[in-house]
């Protein structure tokens, strides 16, 4: 039964992509939508949007990285590049996305996730091929006749026209970001940056998933469905790495990338942390820790993932790779900190006190100072 | 019926407002029995905040940038004339920053609210809003006192959606298909107004306009004229009517003020004066 309907719905979904022609020409450098057309409704409502942004305490206000951001924008968008808006906010999903409008919003994940400038490009790239092929505007469009359709398509098949419809109007969104990609690609090589990063985010993406303590993300890795909004990753993937072959060259710029993504590492990935998914927190660590920098920053949060992980033999896990960031240059103040409760559960109290002290000495302004005073204060003499 | 489910579901999407103007009698909604005087309260108007949109033959709200425009600029030049013609002075306050932004989308969110659950003429009266009037704005609206020091803050806010030719046309096939059990709707549109006491964040008073299309500038001054006129303030009938039912009680005191941020000590009960 569930069978035959899907059959039946596709007939009509056939019929409806044959009939979508939403196209609308790319858009002009500067660009203003006249007041009563539909596409300034859109402009409204994204200005709305925009303004919520703006006020969002996620908006990350950091003026280097805001500049870094903008400036690559431009370098892979110089034609667009006074009409596009740019937003980096902290969230730790990977993501980025552009508003009819020219306004662009960029997830600290997606930096976090990205090696180099390329692959970041290679994101802001498809984002402006969105602002630049009006899709907002085509896929408004298409969902106004697809509705009509729908509705009169309801009348005689009873709710499947509607089902095509919707099932269309997801084929239509998929297509676009086909179009984005290949337009995106376009511009990361125009840009001068080496063409193959473009398919490493994805591959990379895809062996995260795939690291997943989740039956369902593993899953989303490689599974496509007439249900999604984008290509499966496999898929973009593929693509990119076919298109690259036939344009070699070009900078990929790791260290600077790293170089400038560094002061927010350790926030960044403590906000990873939060999702809770070890296989896949561990596995981006391994990932990051692989250029050889910020081996302090990587290692600790290593072993605060073995911590909150919990499962059997992790505490042990945890306080020796605690003691490995311990050598390094880099590792955050709460190494120590986290060292010390590990001696001070284990009863070695001398330990502890000098992993405690250390971490005040590291950090003076430590928020949980007076509660570490306390401690230390409490620790038995001789004991060790 | 199946089909007709969905098309239903498409049509409420489409007037998603509806059970907020259904109520066509205007009832006005006043936390205190008091009066504001003129001379000795400075209000402020927050510029209107507005949502105009067509609904496309296949029932898909699109959003008109120059109605909503039109509908601001209409409202904002109505309500500066409309006070002055009763002699009240108001000062407009152009939303720019943080704390305005903020303010603008938790006043829209209380608004629709207070005139949905709120029991007197109320579509849906929750237990807990029967026979008071007690919705306020909280502590949020301080940062607005100490920018402006005024007494109160009016809060405009107004959304239409629109049926186009295409879409009421759709309409009435369903009419003939359900046999008349379905109504075909123009869609819905209504311009609501709240007073707020900028020392405690409460709604003084409340009130809708559902009947006007505030898009055309004489419907948007009588539909601002109206609901003036309903506010419990010195120079407006509703005003007026309170000061002579005072008069008729022969009360000799002078209209009572609300004292400025001290809490009321009697329980709030709604307006008798208004219309």
């Amino acid at each position: 039964m569930k069978r035959s309907l899907l059959a039946a719905a596709l007939v009509p979904f056939f019929a409806f992509t044959a009939c979508q022609t939403a196209d609308v020409a790319a858009r002009e450098v500067g660009a203003r939508p006249e007041k009563s057309t539909d596409e300034a409704g859109l402009w409204m409502q994204a200005g709305e949007i925009e303004k919520e942004i703006k006020r969002s305490p996620l908006v990350i206000k950091d003026e280097d990285l805001n500049a870094y951001v903008r400036g690559l924008t431009c370098k892979v968008g110089p034609d667009l590049c006074n009409d596009v808006r740019v937003y980096v906010v902290e969230s730790s999903s990977f993501n980025a996305f552009m508003m009819p409008n020219g306004a662009m919003v960029v997830f600290s994940g997606l930096m976090l996730r990205s090696e180099n400038e390329a692959q970041l490009a290679s994101v802001l790239g498809h984002e402006i091929a969105h602002f630049e092929e009006n899709h907002a505007l085509e896929q408004h469009r298409t969902l106004k006749s697809t509705a009509l359709i729908s509705i009169m398509g309801d009348m005689a098949l009873g709710g499947l026209a509607s089902l095509a419809g919707s099932l269309s109007l997801l084929n239509y969104s998929r297509e676009h970001e086909r179009e984005a990609d290949d337009i995106g690609f376009a511009r990361l090589a125009k840009a001068g940056y080496s063409s193959e990063e473009a398919a490493k985010v994805w591959g990379q993406l895809i062996s995260e998933f795939e690291a997943s303590d989740f039956k369902r993300k593993k899953n989303r890795a490689s599974r496509s469905s007439i249900l999604d909004t984008h290509p499966a990753p496999p898929e973009r993937s593929a693509t990119l790495a076919a298109k690259a072959k036939a344009a070699p060259g070009g900078t990929t710029e790791a260290e600077a990338y790293r170089a400038r993504m560094r002061p927010f590492l350790d926030g960044w990935l403590d906000a990873d942390a939060q999702a809770r998914d070890w296989g896949m927190a561990l596995h981006l660590i391994d990932r990051l820790k692989k250029p050889g920098a910020d081996l302090g920053v990587l290692t600790f949060h290593k072993a605060e993932i073995y911590r909150q992980r919990g499962a059997t033999g992790d505490d042990l896990k945890a306080f020796d790779t605690y003691q490995a960031a311990s050598a390094f240059a880099d590792a955050p103040a709460r190494t120590w900190r986290a060292l010390g409760e590990a001696h001070r559960k284990a009863g070695r109290n001398a330990q502890a006190r000098i992993a405690y002290t250390t971490y005040l000495e590291r950090d003076p302004s430590a928020p949980d100072k007076a509660l570490i005073e306390q401690i230390i204060s409490r620790l038995p003499k001789e004991s060790s | 019926m199946m089909r007709m489910e969905w098309v239903f579901r498409g049509l409420m999407a489409a007037c998603g407002a509806l059970l907020l103007s259904a109520c066509t009698t205007t009832n006005d909604y006043s936390a205190r029995d008091f009066l504001i005087p003129k001379e000795n309260a400075k209000i402020i108007i927050l510029e209107p905040t507005a949502d105009h949109a067509l609904i496309t033959a296949g029932g898909v709200r699109e959003v008109r940038a120059d109605w909503t425009e039109t509908v601001k600029s209409n409202l904002t030049e109505s309500l500066k004339s409309e006070f002055k013609k009763r002699g009240v002075d108001v000062s407009m306050q152009k939303p720019e920053d943080e704390i305005d932004g903020q303010l603008l989308i938790l006043s829209e969110t209380v608004m629709v609210n207070a005139l949905t659950y709120t029991a007197s003429g109320a579509v849906v009266g929750l237990p807990t809003k029967k026979d008071k009037f007690d919705w306020t704005m909280g502590t949020a609206i301080k940062p607005l006192k100490e920018v402006t020091d005024a007494d109160y803050a009016m809060f405009v806010y107004s959304y239409g959606n629109y049926a186009s030719a295409g879409n009421i046309g759709i309409q009435l096939v369903f009419m003939v298909l359900s046999q008349g059990q379905y109504i075909p709707t123009g869609g819905a549109k209504n311009t609501l107004v709240s007073l707020v006491d900028l020392n405690d964040g409460d709604l003084v008073w409340i009130d809708q306009q559902p009947n006007r299309d505030v898009r055309d500038p004489a419907d948007a001054t009588l539909a601002v004229s109206d609901l003036i006129d309903r506010i419990p303030l010195e120079g407006t009938k509703t005003g007026d009517a309170y000061v002579k039912a005072r008069k008729a009680k022969d009360m000799a005191a002078p209209p009572k003020a609300k004292p400025s941020g001290a809490p009321d000590a009697a329980p709030p009960a709604p307006n008798e004066a208004g219309s």
